[in-house]
């Protein structure tokens, strides 16, 4: 069995659809089956998954990089 | 950019938060705010597009909306192969103006309602999901597909559709494919021109050329799917009537186009052109400007490239540069030409110098110089001095010139082939020279004729001085003050001037000296006064040494050739300067390679019409060593030594540069001859190596077997005890006498040698043939077995073992070279050996290696080695050729030295430099032994010159050698007596 980041778009109101990065679990197949955990480079670890630098550029991290900066303030 | 964080609620939430809040706004009222909705829209939407790009780029799998409870290959999203192209129908009607939407790949469209569509963003390019499948839409925004996902068409009121048109469907209409009814229709598809842009890749550092197709209105890139732009023309005045403008690519007349890029050889590059091979902005250029009239007339508008922040002029460029001789110089003279503009090419010299490619042009505009003309002008531009409006190039670059310019454009420059100069010796050089030597001699009348310097650099022991006083003797014979002279044929006893007047006769004619003057070590003044005596007795020669040289200038006018050393120079620059010499002529060149010593600041400053540089090793540790040699046999050739340093020796020692090497080794080459012995080697007598294999005589085979057997068992039977190596050395030198000859173990021996019988076989035969022989052998007792026979038979020999004293040394050398019935000269190997010249060197030596086996090949005690040993019985006899010989007496001339000179308990291999320098610094042997000495074993070959000439000095002193003041002068004494004999 093993383990593969999918990312997600789900609706946050009827005309919004935010991205999210789930672990999820495959068969024998390769077949994506169900949800496992949400992903985020601790998460990921004990699942044997390594991350491409694609992933590293779209999946979360446990730190946010925008908190280190105060961004556009409203 | 972790954008799935990025775009989290929380994340969004905090990031927008208002500045004076304590506590962060939900999203959805960020959203919902008019005040925060478009900042956070904008960036949301950003953000999710650069995250679709991402997954859509690199395939990654993607869900929608997928639950805990879900399969997730269930809501797995498809990613499109290609993107949506919008069609936006217009049909304008009574009611108003309806307004049609469908998306579709190539010719087949569809409606968004008869689709399941999510619009992901809104902004343009769109992001839709449609059916599960991910596609990307140029020229729209999501909200756009929105009203139509219910019905088919929208219809706008005319009262409104001004507005509808400016807010929604202007901004989109030009990256769609749009079709209208009722309105007015421009339709354009006339290609006005292409514009042919230079591009750089800049990751791959290429540039090529982007061809744009321009219509009125309307530009389209070469390779864009685009085939048509639609625009609307909406009059302020609400009565005049909508324009819609329609741009048609013409698809014909932009094949013709890219056909002739084709056809000028211009190679496809995805959506650009470029030259096969050659991607750089020259050669770009070169095309462009090449084939700038073709281009043209096939309708294209070539784009002059912008390069730091420079426009370069796309022109023809020509350059054109000529030279004439002018006495010592050559005038430089040239025109550049680049379109309309005619510069002289004195203007692109400081551009040739610095490699700056930028020229500015008076238009503005700025000239790339082609790298062509840096390959062929930059050492050209580096050399010429800048005189007024004239340029000026010493005559002794005149290869810079011959390669700068085509031979129609050169002056005659000068020519020192050696081919061909017609020299033939003078009768009164007392040599005979070898081909080699001849073309050398050739070689330094050709630099003689026109003035310029040179450096022989021949391999020592081919003869450098001689070539050099064969073109003294030239020099003498040639010049025009002396013509008719009457030469006196020997020079004084006082080595004065001695001039042989005809009381009866009006002496007419002034004889003028040659005026050489011959800078050299110490060491080395004798066996220049010596072979100048021998081979150019005609040449008054002074030597100006010692502390009773002469101190006036005019005196020293008077000679032919003046011999001085270094350090003399230094001493007298005030009373040398004041001499006109005609020649200066370093031996041992290399003495000068300190540019900033005083004593090669001295030389340098010495002036003379010619100047001749000798040396073995002219650049021994840079490049610098070069530029003191050129700086003295042709000043300013290599330019002052920072300029130099720059132009030549950083490039090279650092940075290995070859077009640096190349251009130096073209300035330099005329000026330096160097042949080594392999070279010369045809030249050189035939080396002849006879190896006799002696066969042990019975009596003789039977003792070294008794030994051989004894030693073995003693041997076996104290294997591990330390003693055993010793007394195997011991058994060994027992072995090697008993090879010899059995006398040298047992005086009571009565039987014969095998060895010695042989030997004394060979040496009947060489010497009834007139010849001299050399006997080696480092058991003096053996030699006395060759002495006793030779007394026998009542022959003259010389004899050289431990017994006899320093002084008579010397002697027994001198007799063994100079007198014809002394034929033999047994030698103790460890003694050393006084080397003889090349010329006065016996032609056989005998050496005897199984006395003195070398330690590298000495064979190991052992049933083996018994048989190894025995073949090792050799007796070599060798007609030696200078180098030969020279590498055979080395070894036992340093053993003997070595014994003679070196302190307590210190073999020579171990002085170090100070040692050498204190012990032979006056003679300037130490100079060559301490270089020899850093480099271990090379000392030992090319050390030897210097070992053989001081040799007979050497043989004569005991215990530690000091040579510093009165003692040197002793010692130089010595040695110009035995020189002088």
């Amino acid at each position: 069995m093993t383990f593969q980041v999918v990312f997600n778009l789900y609706p946050f109101n009827e005309s919004l659809y935010l991205p999210s990065a789930n672990i999820i679990r495959a068969d024998a197949d390769g077949q994506l089956t169900h949800f496992v955990q949400r992903a985020t480079t601790d998460t990921i670890i004990p699942y044997g998954i390594g991350l491409t630098p694609q992933d590293r550029t779209t999946v979360a991290y446990r730190r946010p990089a925008f908190a280190q900066s105060p961004g556009n303030k409203v | 950019m972790h954008i799935v964080d990025l775009l989290s609620p929380k994340a969004l939430e905090t990031k927008f938060k208002p500045t004076k809040a304590r506590v962060a706004l939900p999203l959805a009222q960020l959203l919902s705010e008019k005040d925060t909705r478009p900042l956070v829209e904008r960036f949301l939407f950003g953000q999710l597009d650069v995250f679709l790009s991402e997954i859509t780029r690199h395939r990654l799998p993607l869900t929608l909306d997928a639950q805990r409870k879900t399969l997730a290959k269930d809501v797995l999203v498809t990613h499109a192969r290609e993107e949506l192209v919008p069609h936006l129908f217009f049909n304008k009607n009574a009611e108003g103006i309806e307004y049609r939407l469908r998306l579709g790949m190539g010719e087949s469209t569809w409606s968004p309602r008869e689709r399941n569509i999510l619009p992901l963003t809104n902004t343009d390019p769109a992001w839709l999901l449609v059916d599960y499948v991910l596609f990307r839409v140029p020229g729209i925004n999501g909200n756009m597909v929105k009203p139509f996902r219910q019905k088919d068409s929208v219809l706008i009121p005319p009262d409104k559709e001004r507005v509808y048109f400016r807010q929604f469907i202007a901004k989109s209409i030009r990256r769609s494919r749009v079709e209208a009814e009722g309105f007015r229709v421009e339709k354009n598809d006339t290609l006005r021109t292409t514009r042919l842009e230079p591009v750089e890749n800049v990751l791959e550092h290429r540039w090529l050329l982007k061809p744009v197709f321009e219509y009125d209105g309307a530009e389209f890139g070469y390779g864009e799917r685009r085939d048509r732009i639609t625009s609307l023309d909406i009059p302020e005045d609400d009565r005049a009537e909508i324009t819609v403008h329609l741009i048609c690519r013409d698809e014909q007349t932009e094949n013709e186009r890219i056909g002739v890029l084709k056809g000028l050889g211009l190679e496809e590059d995805g959506r650009l052109f470029g030259q096969p091979g050659e991607n750089n902005l020259p050669a770009l250029l070169f095309f462009l400007t090449r084939h700038r009239r073709e281009l043209e007339r096939a309708g294209y508008t070539i784009v002059a490239p912008l390069v730091d922040g420079k426009m370069l002029a796309l022109a023809a460029c020509d350059i054109s540069v000529r030279s004439e001789a002018a006495g010592d110089w050559f005038d430089v003279q040239g025109r550049v030409t680049v379109g309309l503009h005619n510069f002289p090419f004195q203007k692109l010299l400081p551009f040739l110098r610095r490699h700056d490619p930028y020229f500015p042009l008076p238009d503005d505009t700025w000239f790339l110089i082609p790298e062509e003309w840096f390959a062929r002008y930059a050492d050209l531009a580096g050399a010429v001095q800048e005189q007024g409006d004239t340029l000026r190039l010493p005559k002794v670059l005149y290869t810079v010139l011959q390669e700068s310019l085509p031979e129609t454009e050169t002056p005659a420059v000068p020519d020192i082939d050696p081919e061909k100069i017609d020299y033939q010796p003078s009768e009164n050089l007392k040599a005979s020279l070898r081909p080699y030597q001849l073309t050398g001699v050739k070689w330094l009348i050709g630099h003689y004729r026109h003035g310029f310097g040179a450096c022989l650099a021949d391999d020592m022991g081919l003869g450098k001085t001689l070539q050099t006083i064969a073109v003294l003797l030239y020099a003498k014979e040639t010049s025009p003050a002396s013509e008719g002279a009457s030469v006196p044929s020997t020079a004084g006893a006082d080595g004065g001037p001695r001039l042989q007047l005809d009381l009866f006769q009006e002496y007419k004619q002034e004889i003028r000296p040659l005026n050489a003057l011959i800078i050299l070590p110490a060491s080395l003044v004798f066996n220049w006064q010596r072979e100048l005596a021998k081979f150019a007795p005609s040449l008054f020669v002074n030597p100006h040494v010692g502390p009773k040289r002469l101190k006036d200038a005019r005196a020293l006018a008077g000679f032919d050739v003046v011999l001085t050393t270094y350090h003399t120079a230094r001493q007298d620059l005030a009373l040398l300067e004041k001499t006109g010499w005609r020649f200066i002529i370093l031996d041992e060149s290399q003495q000068i390679k300190n540019r900033e010593s005083e004593v090669s600041k001295v030389v340098r400053s010495l002036s003379a019409k010619h100047r001749i540089s000798l040396s073995g090793t002219p650049i021994e540790n840079s490049l610098a060593d070069l530029w003191t040699q050129m700086e003295f046999i042709n000043p300013d050739t290599l330019g002052a030594y920072k300029s130099f340093r720059e132009q030549f020796q950083m490039p090279i020692e650092k940075h290995n540069d070859e077009r640096a090497k190349t251009r130096l080794f073209s300035r330099v080459k005329p000026f330096f001859l160097r042949r080594t012995k392999e070279e010369v080697a045809p030249d050189l007598p035939q080396l002849t190596q006879q190896i006799f294999y002696s066969e042990l005589a019975s009596e003789q085979r039977k003792r070294y077997e008794q030994v051989k057997s004894a030693v073995r068992n003693e041997i076996l039977s104290l294997f591990d005890d330390p003693k055993t190596r010793l007394m195997a050395l011991q058994a060994l030198t027992r072995l090697r006498q008993l090879a010899n000859h059995p006398l040298l173990t047992d005086p009571e021996y009565t039987g014969g040698s095998g060895k010695m019988d042989d030997v004394l076989a060979q040496w009947d035969v060489i010497l009834r043939s007139g010849h001299k022989v050399l006997f080696f052998s480092s058991f003096e007792q053996h030699l006395r077995l060759f002495r006793h026979r030779l007394e026998a038979e009542k022959r003259s020999f010389a004899w050289l073992t431990g017994e006899v004293p320093a002084p008579e040394r010397a002697r027994e050398v001198e007799r063994f070279q100079n007198d014809a019935s002394v034929q033999v000269f047994p030698h103790d190997a460890r003694r050393g050996w006084g080397r003889a010249q090349p010329h006065r060197r016996p032609p056989c030596s005998c050496s005897i290696p199984g006395g003195t086996p070398p330690k590298k090949t000495r064979p190991l005690p052992g049933p083996t080695a018994s048989a190894v040993h025995t073949r090792s019985r050799r007796f070599v006899l060798s007609p030696a050729t200078p180098s030969r010989k020279r590498f055979c007496c080395c070894r036992s001339a340093n053993a003997g030295w070595a014994k003679n000179c070196s302190p307590p308990g210190r073999s020579f291999r171990h002085w170090t430099g100070k040692m050498w320098r204190c012990c032979w610094g006056n003679l300037h042997v130490a100079r060559t032994s301490v270089r020899l000495t850093r480099t271990g074993q090379e000392y030992l070959l090319t050390g030897f010159t210097k070992i053989y000439r001081i040799l007979p000095l050497l043989l004569s002193v005991k215990g530690d050698v000091n040579c510093e003041g009165t003692e040197r002068v002793a010692s130089q004494k010595r040695l110009r007596g035995f020189r002088d004999e």
